[in-house]
């Protein structure tokens, strides 16, 4: 599919997903199990990124220095940095890793 | 408005959080820059992109998976997906926009994490003029951080010497990091988890993210 298509089909949905409360819905409240479910949608997406983002190239399996990166990552998310930190420690960890190790 | 004494009052304190809000803001925005051009956007793509999902994790989950060869209706769910947490937010905040449905309707575009946050008050009500500069002030921001990305990338090649296909992965992490409160949401990533990677093989890219979305499901049992 054509990038552009993609880009416009996200756009599109996102303009109706944040106008639907305002427009439509307001002053409802879903029942508690549906913002639960809702609630759960972010983390399990975001989980699954990062685990493929992290151990695979493609379809396969390849655990590599990224784990060196991650690893840093949540170092310096113990330490309570920012995200822009966060994600530099990654990036430089990863790049170090990636000289050294070849 | 009519109760534009009040909100003038509060004004200090709502710049005094909106200000991070944005410096951060800008940072991720370069980085969604980053993470786009590495994964086959044009710089335009990537701007448009930024002003019409207007979602940090919803384009950056979307590039990865293009830039992982994955299809772009598995691309497009993804972001979708990620921008679904919109909607519980929306009807949170629907009483703090006012006016025409057309007004309402542009207004929640701005509609971000963060002026969703800075915006809430104590009672779980929103403060409408925080809601609406917080979000415009991330939106601007996030624009020109993507601009600033996406050509400061341009002028380098051989991406991966320089770490930076560990961006996204970093910033999903951080985010998640900030959702894993509950035991609930534990369970239900580390499900995702083993869901993704058991479709590695068999899958192609981007599927293994959606079959794992329905880990979310866990919230109607426990």
């Amino acid at each position: 599919m054509n990038l552009w298509v993609v880009v416009a089909a996200l756009g599109v949905v996102t303009i109706l997903i944040k106008a639907a409360g305002p427009v439509l819905l307001g002053g409802w409240e879903p029942p508690q199990r549906a913002r639960r479910v809702l609630a759960l949608v972010s983390p399990v997406v975001l989980a699954a990124l990062v685990a493929v983002g992290v151990l695979a190239t493609g379809q396969h399996y390849h655990p590599d220095v990224r784990l060196i990166g991650l690893g840093a990552a949540a170092i310096a998310l113990i330490l309570k940095a920012p995200l822009l930190v966060v994600v530099i420690c990654a990036v430089a960890s990863t790049a170090l890793s990636r000289a050294l190790l070849g | 408005m009519s109760d534009t004494g009040y909100l003038s009052i509060k004004m200090p304190a709502g710049w005094q959080a909106v200000t991070p809000v944005a410096v951060a803001s800008f940072g991720f925005g370069i980085s969604f820059g980053v993470v786009a051009i590495a994964a086959g956007f044009s710089a335009s793509a990537a701007l448009v992109m930024s002003a019409t999902t207007f979602g940090g994790a919803a384009q950056i989950g979307t590039a990865s998976v293009l830039g992982a060869g994955g299809g772009g209706a598995g691309a497009a769910v993804t972001g979708a997906l990620l921008n679904l947490r919109y909607l519980p937010m929306g009807l949170t905040a629907a009483r703090a926009y006012r006016g025409p449905w057309w007004r309402r309707a542009l207004q929640a575009q701005l509609l971000g994490d963060e002026a969703w946050a800075v915006s809430r008050r104590a009672d779980g009500s929103h403060n409408p003029r925080l809601l609406f500069t917080a979000g415009a002030a991330v939106y601007v921001v996030w624009l020109a951080g993507t601009a600033l990305g996406a050509i400061v990338l341009s002028s380098l090649s051989n991406l991966s010497d320089w770490g930076l296909d560990m961006v996204s992965p970093a910033l999903f992490f951080t985010l998640l990091w900030r959702q894993l409160a509950t035991q609930r949401a534990q369970v239900a990533a580390g499900s995702a988890v083993i869901v993704a990677l058991a479709l590695v093989p068999v899958a192609p890219p981007g599927v293994p993210i959606i079959a794992a979305s329905l880990a979310c499901l866990i919230g109607l049992v426990a």
